[in-house]
């Protein structure tokens, strides 16, 4: 499988818990990530759209966040492939940091 | 609706109507959602900042979606696929019928900061100056059309591919669309990235 971008990773993260709204998911990434990685509208709906296009979330309906206003919110969550993903992508990045710890890169000084 | 709403509903209009018709209200939900919290803890001016790169950055993606092939849409880094619609768009001011590999270099260097930093603002005046003479005609605001790459092109398209793949990579990235420009030796593409100091 290939690697996954850091947005559509970030994402499955985020739904790894349970169904959740696009402002909720932005919230908790940014949260997850000391808000290193906020996503605006149009970077979290352009993900998101291309997770439903390849079936790794599903829509599953709309209701209001008791947390946050009345609005009724477009709700989603991983679908079985989505999470595999996850899963995937997971080990993927165990390797990678095995093999650089195995470089003792953490342990060399910065150059810059 | 808030004046600022207002102006975002307004900015979502530059995105294709079919995105739209899909995105537009979560993402005006999620805009007011931002902005409430933003206008809390007094960042307005940050907040607007990263709405409007957000914009600009995922409009073009959103549009080239709709134009990219079918099957080859997910064979290539979202850079890579928006230096080729900014290649589009270059071809289309230059009112070409095709894209060539200089339309190319010139959507790379929209699309690559690292190719922009790597070559520094006189490189890329120098770059864009040499492409711009050899098209030897005024610009034109381009329309949105759909223009196919030129059969050279569509080898370096295929040479990148081939580059990534031999180098075990998923998908094609901008690294690799300009090695394969930087195989065509005898293009003009090529020879003013060798004369910028770049090379295989």
């Amino acid at each position: 499988m290939e690697p996954l971008t850091p947005a559509v990773f970030h994402i499955l993260l985020a739904l790894a818990d349970g169904e959740n709204h696009g402002y909720g998911i932005m919230r908790e990434v940014a949260e997850s990530t000391n808000q290193q990685f906020v996503m605006g509208p149009g970077t979290l709906y352009g993900t998101l759209n291309r997770m439903l296009q390849a079936q790794l979330i599903e829509e599953c309906g709309e209701r209001a966040d008791p947390n946050l206003s009345d609005e009724r919110r477009r709700y989603y969550r991983s679908t079985k492939k989505g999470l595999e993903a996850a899963v995937s992508e997971t080990q993927r990045l165990q390797a990678l940091l095995r093999l650089a710890r195995s470089k003792s890169l953490l342990k060399r000084p910065r150059t810059t | 609706m808030s004046l600022s709403e207002r102006v975002y509903r307004l900015l979502l209009m530059a995105y294709p109507s079919k995105y739209r018709r899909e995105f537009a209200e979560p993402m005006a939900q999620h805009f007011r959602d931002q902005l409430r919290a933003a206008s809390a803890e007094n960042r307005l001016a940050g907040f607007w900042f990263r709405t409007l790169t957000d914009l600009i950055r995922t409009v073009p993606l959103r549009h080239l979606e709709r134009f990219a092939p079918r099957h080859g849409n997910s064979q290539f880094t979202d850079d890579a696929r928006q230096a080729i619609f900014f290649a589009r768009s270059e071809a289309s001011s230059f009112a070409r019928p095709e894209i060539s590999r200089e339309h190319l270099l010139l959507g790379l260097l929209r699309s690559d900061p690292t190719l922009r930093s790597t070559l520094g603002p006189r490189g890329v005046e120098d770059v864009v100056g040499r492409i711009e003479s050899a098209e030897a005609g005024t610009r034109r605001v381009p329309p949105m059309e759909t223009l196919p790459l030129s059969q050279e092109c569509k080898i370096a398209a295929g040479q990148a591919i081939k580059e990534a793949a031999k180098t075990g990579d998923s998908r094609v990235s901008t690294v690799h669309l300009m090695k394969a420009i930087l195989r065509q030796d005898t293009t003009l593409a090529a020879r003013i990235l060798r004369d910028c100091g770049l090379d295989q």
